[in-house]
């Protein structure tokens, strides 16, 4: 079993659907902020670099240099985009989920 | 154009990247706290900047490590790290939770190399405070480093912190401009302060007048001194030391300005020091020192202190530089005076430090590291003989695919809490060694010891006691660690149960660690009974006097109203008189010193009919001034001709009683009685020797054969007197009724530091006591660790072979062989670890006598029975492991196969 085919974890899920809702904009910042947002979730910055180096090592995201920028001292922002077969393991892991939701919403209590 | 947006604190931005080095996203990671900075800054940049520190520390204590591991790993094995690639953080921390489970499982071995360790780092530690306390660091001053003494050197080198004489120090101060703010002069004062109820007496120094500024305090209340109050004629005032204050005045607030009667003068009280400021150590009050013009041109009296403090931006050796040039003019200027002396100009530390003191700390702090070191083989040992029984279980996780990386980073991580337990346990062990040091030392003697208040596990001390348990850390684990990580663990566990064979290799390693222990535990026996035997000696052997039922006290006449050398006579007399009418008294004298008090005079002695002496170079006698009763009084025996009389007084020729090793040095092969002899410069008169008495011990570093003479009191009546008092029983001598009697006398007079003879031979032999104390407490840890270690190595030996023992006692060997085998070999080792501890003893020796000043003496004897005592306990160690191999039953051990 090589390690890109594990089941994504739940934090790995999160950052690659950040990443994805920051479009265009993925860099650390707006990624950690979209956590915030949505998530409801403080992840610490160091976990969050942490998860994007294995995703990437994972082939589940690329990342690209910007330009550097004299806001952050002439350093360049890291972007991020996930690939394809990211989307495919987000697909599944989703597809996993909402499987084992179903029928579930009565006991749960869903609205 | 928009200003540059405000960056990052520069400090912290670096520290991340540093802590990042290595880091493919480094600049990603700190560019984008960057952009987050410059956001937050809105809401004020002090809130912003310390979001930063926060962010960056938790960015760093996950990053950092594992750089740190890379690098290290790197460095020791030359190799790229792993290929495979961990997770950082949370390794570590899983590591170290798997260290802590495995250390829990064998509680013994793991308390017993704590421990072992805490005495060793504990031993350290407790020296290393008081070192730094007495030798590096003992004064607490506004920039303590930036403050110099100056002294000057005597010909020959003899002397290399002489005091100045007035006219010197004036010349050094008016040339100090530039180099040093303001030179300040120190003198000694004897201050006799008389209030309504009893006199006493203060330990008093007369400073210039920038003093206080000097050291950069303030007043606790009033003022300190000005310039003008050092102008001759100026009015007498002085500063109190918050400790007089509190304890003569109660601490009342309205004693500033009041006027008190010291050496019969008004001196009015200007302001009171802070609390435990006393500089020159030991001080109570201080005057300002007035140099009057006569005295003011004196070049040959030498009684001047100094220091200042250094103007910014110059550093010690410019003003040395400056101070050995003004020395260089004087010389050319006033030859005579100054004919081969010259300056020493050192940091305050340096200056007022005990010559004494850097040998026999230095002394403490090696005989520490000895035990450490001691304490290391033995935990080495215990590692590798854990590391072999772990081997498998290393050898296992190898085989599971842990990496050799990963198995070295446990076995640190293990040491790693094993040291940091031991130093924790380290730090109780040092105070109570510390405490155990202070209540050595008698409370009239730490008064005058620099740096004591000092003492205590500072920053500096814990930073040490940490750095070595890092230390220990590498040595006893990087071995064990680096063996494991060698290629071909995984050999073990296909070799099966049979190790005893495999480690010959290991076993002559560790035999080498047995011989150590024994070579380092003989040195320090052998250094301990040195100091011992030498404290036994001095402090309570033969003193060449009766110390037993001898009391004295001392007391110091103002050189105001005892101008006159009669006056000082009459006092002395009348005291004496007055003295012996207390009861229960047999005897009575007056000297200037005392044996065993700690002070000393000495004069060059000129013989009659020889070459006139080079005061430069000649050796120095020691000078006594005694009342006729001092030979009866302390029972010191006239062994030629007789001793001092009333009749000696001033009108009389003037004579002299010689010990007998001043006779035998002047009048070699001679009759001294009958010969005269001038001490001194030439306006001393010639003395005639009448008797020659026994030698005494004086002072413990100088020998008991130090040349003294013996001047009638009334010949030559000095200033500060000591009153021996000779007891008809063992009873104590009340301060209340001595003082009384003096009262009688001189109600102004008071007496101090009255003391038995035997109390006084204690508190000058503290010193030796104190080295004897240490190092028997060190060889006894010494002692104890190697004897145990040889146990471990040798139990560990026998275990290894139970199965060869089996097998030989099956085919016919006798118990006897056995015992052969066993002990034979651990005696060998003995034998080797003896020999070169008496190589190393030799040396230990010569650094013991050079701490002691050379009161310790080497013989054959003693080196000998500390060795074989070493024996014994090395072959009683080696006997009971032996015993369990006799013990076995060759049937159980070839069944357990």
């Amino acid at each position: 079993v090589s390690a890109s085919d594990r089941p994504l974890g739940e934090l790995e899920q999160l950052v690659l659907l950040a990443v994805l809702r920051a479009g265009d904009d993925a860099y650390g910042v707006p990624i950690q902020a979209q956590l915030q947002l949505h998530a409801g979730r403080e992840v610490g910055r160091g976990a969050l670099y942490t998860v994007l180096d294995r995703l990437e090592q994972k082939r589940l995201v690329t990342s690209r240099l910007g330009e550097p920028l004299a806001e952050r001292g002439g350093r360049p922002r890291r972007y991020f985009e996930v690939t394809a077969l990211g989307l495919e393991r987000l697909q599944s892991s989703r597809r996993a989920l909402l499987a084992l939701w179903n029928g579930l919403d009565a006991r749960l209590g869903a609205s | 154009v928009t200003a540059p947006p405000p960056a990052p604190p520069r400090a912290l931005e670096r520290g991340l990247e540093r802590a990042l080095a290595g880091e493919r996203w480094r600049d990603a990671i700190v560019g984008d706290l960057a952009e987050e900075y410059s956001r937050r800054r809105g809401g004020g940049a002090r809130f912003a900047g310390l979001w930063y520190a926060g962010e960056a520390l938790r960015l760093a204590l996950r990053f950092a490590p594992r750089h740190l591991e890379d690098r290290l790993w790197r460095r020791l094995t030359r190799r790229r790290p792993d290929s495979r690639k961990e997770p950082a953080m949370s390794q570590w921390k899983f590591d170290l939770r798997l260290s802590l489970r495995a250390l829990a499982k064998r509680p013994a071995p793991t308390l017993l190399v704590v421990a072992t360790l805490a005495i060793g780092l504990g031993a350290n530690a407790a020296v290393y405070g008081l070192f730094d306390a007495m030798v590096l660091h003992p004064f607490s001053f506004f920039q303590s480093d930036r403050l110099i003494r100056l002294s000057e050197t005597t010909p020959n080198g003899e002397f290399d912190r002489s005091n100045l004489s007035p006219a010197n120090f004036l010349d050094y101060r008016a040339a100090s401009e530039g180099v040093v703010e303001a030179l300040v002069g120190f003198d000694w004062w004897d201050a006799n302060l008389r209030r309504s109820e009893a006199p006493e007496k203060l330990q008093g120094f007369r400073v210039s007048t920038e003093h206080f500024d000097a050291l950069r305090v303030r007043p606790a209340i009033g003022r300190f001194f000005l310039p003008t109050d050092g102008l001759p004629g100026a009015a007498p005032v002085v500063v109190l030391a918050h400790q007089v204050w509190q304890r003569q005045f109660g601490g009342d607030p309205a004693v500033v300005g009041r006027t008190l009667d010291i050496d019969g003068e008004a001196y009015t009280v200007v302001g009171v020091a802070p609390e435990k400021f006393a500089f020159p150590t030991g001080s109570e009050v201080w005057s300002p020192l007035v140099l009057a013009d006569e005295v003011a041109a004196r070049r040959d009296l030498h009684y001047l202190g100094a220091f200042g403090r250094l103007v910014d931006g110059v550093d010690l050796d410019a003003a040395a530089a400056r101070y050995a040039l003004v020395a260089e003019r004087i010389a050319a200027g006033e030859p005579e005076t100054m004919e081969d002396r010259g300056t020493a100009t050192r940091s305050l530390a340096a200056g007022f430090r005990d010559v004494g003191v850097t040998p026999i700390f230095s002394l403490f702090q090696a005989s520490a590291l000895f035990v450490l070191m001691i304490g290391w083989i033995n935990v080495a040992n215990l590692v590798l003989a854990r590391g072999q029984e772990r081997q498998r279980e290393l050898a296992l996780l190898d085989a599971l695919g842990a990496g050799r990386r990963r198995i070295v980073r446990l076995l640190l991580c293990e040491s790693g809490i094993l040291a940091a337990a031991a130093a924790v346990a380290a730090l109780p062990i040092a105070a109570l060694g510390q405490k155990l040091v202070r209540d050595m030392l008698p409370p009239s003697l730490i008064k005058f010891v620099v740096g004591w208040d000092a003492i205590g596990l500072d920053l500096r001390t814990l930073a040490v006691t940490f750095a070595l348990a890092a230390v220990s850390l590498v040595a006893v684990a990087a071995w064990p660690a680096l063996r494991a990580s060698r290629p071909g663990t995984a050999m073990l566990l296909r070799e099966g149960g049979r190790s005893g064979s495999a480690g010959v290799r290991r076993q002559r390693g560790r035999s080498s660690l047995v011989v150590a222990e024994i070579a380092a535990a003989l040195a320090l026996v052998v250094a301990a009974t040195l100091a011992v035997r030498a404290a036994q000696r001095l402090g309570a052997g033969p003193q060449g006097y009766e110390p037993d039922r001898l009391v004295s006290f001392k007391l110091v006449l103002p050189e105001g109203r005892y101008a006159a050398a009669e006056a000082r006579s009459a006092f002395a007399a009348l005291a004496l008189e007055r003295l012996a009418t207390l009861p229960g008294i047999e005897s009575v004298a007056a000297a200037n010193v005392l044996p065993a008090t700690g002070e000393n005079y000495g004069r060059v002695v000129a013989v009659e009919g020889e070459a006139e002496p080079n005061p430069a170079v000649a050796p120095h006698a020691d000078l006594r001034t005694v009342s006729p009763g001092y030979f009866e009084t302390l029972r010191l025996p006239i062994v030629a001709g007789r001793g001092l009389r009333p009749g000696d007084d001033a009108g009389a020729t003037p004579v002299a009683v010689v010990s007998r090793s001043m006779a035998e040095r002047y009048w070699p092969g001679r009759e001294a009685v009958g010969q005269r002899f001038r001490a001194g410069d030439a306006t001393e008169p010639w003395r005639t020797v009448v008797g020659v008495a026994g030698d005494h011990l004086h002072h413990w570093f100088s020998r008991r054969d130090a040349p003294t003479y013996f001047v009638p009191f009334a010949q030559q009546p000095r200033f500060g007197l000591t009153f021996a008092v000779r007891m008809r029983a063992d009873r104590p001598l009340p301060a209340r009724e001595v003082q009384a009697a003096m009262a009688e006398i001189d109600p102004a007079q008071p007496i101090f530091d009255l003391q038995t003879q035997r109390q006084r031979i204690s508190d000058n032999t503290v010193g030796l006591r104190l080295v004897s104390g240490v190092m028997t407490v060190f060889a006894a840890l010494a002692l104890m660790l190697a004897v145990t270690g040889v146990y471990g190595v040798m139990a560990y030996r026998v275990s290894l072979r139970r199965q060869e023992f089996g097998v030989r006692m099956a085919l016919g060997a006798s118990a006897a062989d056995v015992l052969r085998m066993t002990l034979g070999q651990s005696m060998r080792l003995a034998a080797i670890g003896l020999g070169i501890g008496l190589v190393a003893s030799l040396a230990v020796a010569r650094v013991v006598g050079s701490a002691l000043r050379g009161a310790s003496e080497l013989d054959a004897g003693l080196v000998l029975g500390a060795a074989l005592a070493l024996a014994a306990a090395t072959f009683v160690a080696a006997v009971l492991p032996a015993r369990r191999a006799l013990a076995l039953d060759p049937a159980d051990v070839l069944r357990a196969e």
